[in-house]
């Protein structure tokens, strides 16, 4: 999920963020459920979703870059996944599974990238509150919408403590490089994982003296509008169209 | 006997790690009052301070909010009326915008929209932030987070404000700005605090704690000049008080405004405003150490 706070403008971008939910999860089950995609069908989709997040007046560039961080995360499984196909194993198995698995490693790969695209984009184009307002909406449980919430502000937190802690090394260590410094940040992954939880705990203390039961206050009720039945129509005949296209 | 705003009975804590951080600690705030918190590094005023509102349960004594014992029945209205600003603003500020982390405690109240508006515009007047009311609150400056803190917790007007450590880490104009916008509350106020100043010009009671034991209690006049009794406790005598008795600056208690409210004060936002009481006397604690400060 997109992490970067959003810009004070995002609330008047004007579509309820029940119809971008709704939108995005109707072209993400479009894209995985359906056949393996050629590269223009590929090309046509991100073009719309960056149409989409340029309509709704956000970077377009950062929405594509960031979405390619699924690919450290996607690409070693679908490396691997046409051996699967092997039955005996021999180095001409092996060449002849790839071979034929370039096709499903791309479709694998495009579609994963696809998904991300489309919740960086709804990330992108919606503040975490609205967000989790919509999201409450279409009835997700507030343990879920709270485990989000602590996720994204843990996750933050602990961007925080490695920004401190490169600080105190720089200072200390100013000529570690290379494999050294690796080393020095895997010894050191335990304690920032303390670190973040300390804080994490003391951000909870706030909550708590502020009032909080375990949900998050829900920011008022939100008003579906014709904008919103357009946004959501257009999101889900493309999706359709995903779907139907042979 | 008028109801007091805290009232702290025997309270003993000790962490899991074996450590006693409060030993039978016993005390009352009335309404209106200002009370500073003094005692050196560990000597139990945050954990105190956890204990105000419910924070950390009591282990042994009890806490008593208004005449009302903390407990699971009482916590949300211990913690209404205790607002605890944090010694850490950005621990306070977890939201993606300023007016959403002051909304926050509003709306955890079950105030409506329209409320809520009122008092985050309220509370960000207040501390002169409402120009900065859009803007992530992680992006504010140091200076900046700690008055937005202050603005989370007044826009639950609370009737007692408890605040650690206000001032750390302040440049001396923003200090001072914290120190004037505290000044102007009508609220019951405990601070603790290390910035001995700020206690001088702000309270006009003491309470020393050291080693989980309140050690003195009384007027902030009588107990911070006494320097055998801040050494003892690694604390010192206020700067503001040595000028005095070293002839450099005559101040007169008319020059410390702060010290004792004047007759107009501004009023927490959603909230009466609440007369100052007289100062309790000084106290000769038993436990305690020793001195008799009365």
């Amino acid at each position: 999920m997109t992490l970067n706070p959003p810009s004070p403008g995002d609330r008047s971008l004007g579509v309820d963020p029940r119809a971008k939910i709704l939108a995005a999860l109707g072209l993400i089950a479009a894209v995985t459920l359906t056949a393996p995609m050629g590269m223009a069908e590929f090309a046509l989709i991100v073009s719309f979703i960056a149409a989409t997040v340029a309509l709704l007046d956000r970077p377009v560039g950062t929405v594509l870059t960031r979405s390619l961080l699924v690919l450290p995360f996607a690409g070693p499984v679908v490396l691997f996944s046409p051996l699967a196909r092997i039955e005996t194993w021999s180095q001409a198995a092996v060449m002849e599974a790839y071979a034929q698995g370039w096709p499903l490693i791309m479709a694998i790969l495009s579609k994963a990238y696809i998904s991300v695209l489309t919740v960086s984009a709804l990330t992108a184009t919606t503040a975490l509150p609205e967000l989790l307002r919509g999201l409450r909406a279409l009835g997700v449980p507030d343990i879920l919408l709270g485990l989000l919430t602590f996720i994204v502000r843990y996750t933050l937190l602990f961007r925080e403590q490695v920004a401190a802690m490169r600080v105190a090394i720089a200072s200390r260590a100013p000529r570690l490089r290379g494999w050294r410094r690796v080393r020095l940040y895997g010894a050191l992954g335990g304690n920032l994982f303390i670190r973040a939880y300390e804080r994490g705990e003391q951000v909870y203390a706030a909550m708590l003296a502020r009032g909080y039961r375990g949900a998050l206050p829900a920011p008022g009720d939100l008003h579906w509008r014709p904008v919103d039945n357009r946004f959501l129509a257009v999101g889900l005949a493309f999706g359709l169209a995903i779907i139907l296209y042979p | 006997m008028k109801t007091s705003a805290i009232e702290v009975r025997d309270l003993a804590y000790r962490y899991p790690d074996g450590t006693l951080a409060l030993d039978g600690i016993s005390l009352r705030v009335a309404p209106g009052e200002r009370v500073a918190l003094l005692g050196p590094n560990g000597a139990g005023k945050s954990t105190l301070i956890g204990h105000l509102n419910g924070i950390l349960p009591a282990q042994q004594g009890q806490v008593l909010i208004g005449g009302q014992a903390i407990t699971p029945a009482t916590l949300v209205q211990a913690r209404q009326t205790v607002g605890v600003v944090f010694q850490d603003p950005d621990n306070m500020l977890f939201m993606t915008h300023l007016a959403d982390d002051v909304a926050f405690g509003p709306r955890n109240q079950g105030c409506g929209e329209e409320e809520v508006g009122r008092r985050v515009a309220r509370a960000l007047d207040h501390v002169g932030l409402r120009d900065q009311a859009a803007k992530p609150g992680l992006h504010l400056s140091f200076g900046q987070k700690k008055r937005a803190a202050l603005a989370a917790v007044l826009a639950m007007a609370p009737r007692v404000l408890v605040l650690d450590e206000p001032t750390s880490n302040l440049d001396p104009r923003a200090k001072r700005a914290m120190i004037e916008l505290l000044a102007g509350l009508d609220a019951t106020l405990i601070v603790a605090t290390h910035d001995m100043d700020l206690a001088w010009t702000l309270c006009g009671r003491a309470l020393v704690l050291d080693g989980g034991r309140l050690m003195a209690d009384g007027p902030a006049g009588v107990i911070m000049i006494d320097d055998a009794l801040m050494h003892r406790h690694g604390l010192e005598v206020p700067h503001l008080a040595l000028h005095r008795s070293a002839g450099q600056v005559v101040p007169q208690d008319s020059e410390y405004p702060h010290r004792h409210p004047p007759g107009h004060v501004s009023r927490i936002p959603g909230r009466e405003a609440v007369s100052p009481q007289s100062r309790v006397p000084a106290q000769r604690l038993a436990g305690g150490d020793g001195e008799d400060l009365a």
